[in-house]
């Protein structure tokens, strides 16, 4: 079992990787931080593999860039060789999928029950699946002036969307707090960069909608996102891994 | 009779040629094809496809930039709370700018005009864009590949690559010099961009 684990030690690397960048964009110090740069990815991304390979840093940034063998979905889940860094960087592209559709959802749910906007359509895929879908010219009409995040349903929906991020990053206790007569009131205190964070994610898919006029929006309770698993799921083996390390040495 | 061992020593080395066939086609095929589509569509002045496509990578941090300037007129510029909203650095006037030598850097070629697309609808009353302030500079999108003229003494053959390539670089040039002073929002194209697909589209 361990040498099983360690041959997979990019798997590892992608789980810390994505909660350094998780943190990263939560305890972001200025709003040019939220969005991280690529600097940051590679610096959060050699710390990672340094603290995961228990190597030096310069070990470390030379077996990254060296091919590895690893397990891959498409030949029919075989093995292929990547250039580990790679492999790793996709972690980046997984959460910024992850918090464009988190963000995405829970906007049109809330102008959906708003406004009435778009409708509910079965998924052709799947019976279970509902997908909400905004047509083309909604789209258009909440762009208009910037409506998605300046009139009073938008305003409400994008801070709703905003909320839902926040959630996504781990965010809610130190972001989010309730306030007056019976917790009623949320307040979202936040970097002005988590808002533009939020409102270009929302705004460059609605413009994508307006060109293939088709907004699909799917909604479906309970499902796993693409950048928790397997990640996330591998997170407590490492630490199981790190400490019995620790114990042996 | 042959053995049984030979047999499936042969089966496997069928098996080995078909799968390294379909390797091939699907690496270098697929691969060969994409390259050169996404060439085509660059030589012709037409965005690229992967933008507004698939996940966000690192090449939406420049959108990202952008949309911080553009946000920066438009919601408010104190730490209070609004309607549930409270930004920690909303009285920072700094707020929107990512690093002052990146927006130096950024303005530079801003002058140098973004890549024509063909049908750009005439000014219509499209969705409203903000105005770039005075002390905001819009970053511009990635620039289209170039090639590098020919060196000198090659003859340019009428009708050639080379030749379009030099008449391009030519207007550029006269471009250049009229409209040196003022930058242009990049807004603007954009908008002008998705109203005639729109228009198209209709």
């Amino acid at each position: 079992m361990h040498c099983l684990l360690t041959l997979f030690w990019p798997l590892f690397e992608q789980a810390l990787l994505l909660e350094a960048l998780v943190s990263e964009i939560r305890m972001a110090s200025t709003s040019a931080e939220v969005y991280p740069s690529a600097a940051t990815i590679n610096a959060q991304m050699l710390s990672a593999a340094a603290r995961v390979m228990k190597t030096s840093e310069s070990d470390t940034m030379e077996k990254l860039q060296q091919k590895v063998m690893l397990p891959v979905r498409k030949p029919a889940k075989g093995m292929a060789l990547f250039v580990a860094h790679h492999y790793l960087k996709r972690v980046f592209g997984h959460l910024n999928g992850s918090l464009t559709s988190v963000a995405v959802a829970a906007f049109v749910k809330h102008i959906h029950e708003q406004k009435g906007m778009g409708s509910w359509s079965s998924s052709p895929t799947s019976s279970t699946r509902r997908v909400l879908k905004l047509s083309g010219d909604k789209c258009a009409e909440l762009l208009q002036d910037d409506a998605f995040f300046t009139d009073a349903h938008g305003r409400l929906a994008i801070l709703e969307a905003l909320a839902k991020v926040i959630e996504e990053i781990e965010g809610t206790s130190s972001m989010v707090t309730w306030s007056g007569p019976n917790k009623a009131s949320r307040v979202i205190r936040c970097l002005y960069g988590h808002f533009a964070n939020v409102s270009f994610r929302v705004s460059l898919r609605f413009l994508r909608c307006m060109s293939t006029r088709a907004c699909q929006c799917s909604v479906v309770a309970g499902v796993l996102l693409s950048w928790q698993a397997p990640a996330r799921c591998l997170l407590p083996f490492h630490i199981t891994r790190t400490v019995t390390l620790r114990a042996r040495y | 009779m042959p053995d049984t061992d030979s047999i499936v020593i042969f089966a496997a080395l069928v098996l080995l040629q078909l799968v390294c066939y379909w390797w091939w086609l699907s690496v270098n095929g697929l691969g060969l094809i994409l390259k050169v589509r996404s060439y085509l569509r660059v030589r012709a002045g037409l965005p690229p496809v992967t933008v507004g496509h698939g996940v966000l990578n690192q090449g939406h941090r420049f959108l990202y930039e952008r949309e911080l300037l553009l946000l920066h007129a438009v919601l408010p510029k104190d730490a209070v709370v609004h309607d549930g909203l409270q930004l920690l650095d909303g009285a920072n006037g700094r707020r929107h700018l990512v690093d002052a030598d990146v927006a130096v850097v950024a303005a530079a070629p801003a002058a140098a005009p973004v890549p024509t697309f063909p049908a750009v609808a005439p000014a219509a009353p499209g969705p409203a864009l903000l105005e770039p302030r005075a002390d905001a500079i819009l970053p511009t999108p990635p620039q289209a590949v170039r090639l590098a003229p020919l060196p000198d003494g090659v003859p340019v053959l009428p009708g050639s690559q080379a030749a379009r390539e030099a008449e391009r670089q030519r207007q550029d040039a006269v471009v250049d010099n009229e409209e040196d002073e003022e930058i242009h929002p990049v807004s603007d194209d954009y908008a002008a961009q998705w109203r005639a697909y729109y228009a198209a589209r209709r």
